[in-house]
């Protein structure tokens, strides 16, 4: 497989010093403007890394720097800022994987945060950045390529036969933009459906590429309609690349103290998550049943806690259609591994009705959200 | 066929020569702690030599890179360029043959090279081979 991007038009380069993380920061965030094409890096302060722990403060520091109290969600200086925590990425310690992403919300307006999972977010990290800002409105269809092994940020114009929905495009951009075959593993990226378009309720999809399914799958950051704002401001798809994780990508100051702690986390995982929270076999959909049992349930728009039908949507129901028999994280390293994905699933509805997809099982709140509770 | 190392816990004396060479070969340092085989004390001067058995290959399930393979020969080996020094392997293995030292980068494992069985000087390890066990779907 070659490399194949002759159809992506470059509009704008932009290259930088790669230097690699020290003590969990690189201490300067990305920030891109789709609608003047400028690229900037921008300074950490030590004050703000002091005061804003993590990826949502981080998010929520730069998105009010960069708005003011009258700008409105589809304005072009709404930002979506995309962030990780100082430990984002560590493989050692479960549950690292994530980053946050902050915007003002379509749906209410004001300031949502949204924890996501997917490749992005470390490889972001890796690539010598805390935070990606995307602000402006671009006039056609950009997408946003940061190349973290090469130094280089590239704003393109997507080809006109890129497919648009989520499970097509990560695949299709995740093939272009990877070096070869061994190199898809290293590309993540964040799109938003044609869903998007036409609802305030659009979700951010990051994507991941599971060798063992040989495709992409993608985690969602579904809260407040991110997906939306990323629409409106013309951005296909923002695509990462990153080669070379390692067990101290981080920097800590005692990798050893972190392999510890990190593995006494793993094993207790290992012995213990079959006998309490299941996340290994079947994720949060585990809570199905146990929110139905002690009459917690959404049902009927909240009215009630309980659905005598609550069985027909337990956990066991999806663990049949699983259709790999093993953990199936989202970043490497997480034993918890709660996310759950079934191959060649046959869609019975919509445009795509028929074609087989690789899709993660449900989580609880969407189980319970679009189950009992409609 | 699975090629592996093959222990006799009834020879053994507990000298740990074999400790020595195989820490010599991958790190080139004597140090039980970087030695892929292990010697554990089980009382009454007997003793309880740990290794991977090369066959439950929970660790190659769990990879999430997939750098930990089996080879033709049956053999369980970590790809150093795959491997991102997450330790699962390690946390999974039921027998504690999946090793990590301190600080390092990656895990590290037996793979049946044989140095051991040479420095053995009471003949309680040989290289062998053994059939795969066919799973039966229930």
């Amino acid at each position: 497989m070659s490399q194949d991007r002759s159809g992506f038009h470059v509009l704008t380069e932009w290259r930088y010093e790669k230097r690699s993380v020290c003590r969990g920061y690189n201490m300067r965030s990305l920030h891109v403007d789709v609608g003047s094409r400028a690229v900037t890096a921008r300074p950490v302060s030590e004050d703000m890394k002091k005061r804003f722990v993590g990826g949502k403060g981080f998010g929520l520091r730069l998105l009010w720097n960069a708005t003011r109290p009258e700008t409105k969600w589809n304005d072009p200086e709404n930002e979506i800022v995309i962030a990780m925590g100082p430990v984002c990425g560590n493989t050692n310690y479960p549950g690292s994987g994530k980053s946050l992403v902050v915007s003002l919300s379509p749906m209410t307006g004001v300031p949502v945060d949204s924890n996501v999972g997917g490749y992005f977010g470390p490889y972001l990290k890796f690539s010598g950045f805390d935070a990606l800002e995307l602000q402006g409105k671009a006039d056609r269809e950009t997408i946003v390529f940061i190349d973290g092994n090469e130094g280089l940020v590239q704003l393109l114009e997507a080809p006109a036969d890129l497919p648009q929905d989520t499970h097509l495009l990560a695949e299709a951009l995740t093939r272009s933009f990877a070096q070869d075959e061994k190199d898809l593993q290293s590309v993540s990226v964040v799109s938003a459906g044609r869903g998007a378009d036409h609802s305030p309720m659009g979700v951010l999809n990051f994507s991941l590429y599971d060798k063992r399914r040989v495709g992409c799958r993608v985690k969602q950051a579904g809260r407040g309609g991110i997906g939306t704002v990323l629409r409106d401001k013309k951005i296909r798809a923002v695509v990462g690349r990153f080669r070379g994780v390692e067990q101290n990508s981080n920097d800590a100051a005692d990798p050893a103290a972190v392999q510890r702690i990190g593995l006494k986390l793993h094993r207790e995982i290992v012995v213990n998550d079959d006998k309490q929270c299941k996340m290994r076999k079947v994720g949060t959909a585990h809570l199905m049943e146990v929110m139905n049992d002690y009459d917690l349930l959404p049902t009927k728009n909240h009215k009630f806690g309980q659905d005598p039908r609550g069985p027909e949507l337990a956990s066991g129901v999806w663990e049949k259609l699983f259709s790999q028999k093993l953990p199936d994280g989202c970043w490497f390293g997480c034993t918890l591994a709660c996310a759950h994905a079934v191959d060649h699933f046959e869609l019975e509805t919509g445009p795509y009705k028929g074609s087989k997809v690789c899709v993660d099982g449900p989580e609880y709140e969407t189980a319970a959200g679009c189950g009992s509770n409609l | 066929m699975i090629k592996y190392l093959k222990t006799n816990d009834e020879k053994c004396v507990g000298c740990m020569s074999c400790l020595s060479a195989c820490s010599m070969l991958y790190f080139k340092e004597d140090n039980p702690a970087k030695s892929s085989i292990q010697v554990n004390g089980a009382g009454a001067g007997s003793f309880h030599i740990v290794v991977c058995d090369q066959e439950c290959r929970r660790c190659v399930e769990e990879c999430p890179t997939q750098a930990i393979s089996i080879t033709k020969a049956g053999v369980v080996v970590i790809d150093k360029k795959l491997c991102v020094g997450c330790l699962a392997c390690v946390a999974v293995c039921p027998i504690d043959a999946m090793r990590y030292y301190p600080g390092g980068k990656n895990p590290f494992k037996c793979i049946a090279c044989g140095v051991c069985v040479k420095a053995c000087p009471k003949g309680a390890l040989e290289i062998a081979t053994k059939e795969e066990k066919v799973e039966v779907e229930a």
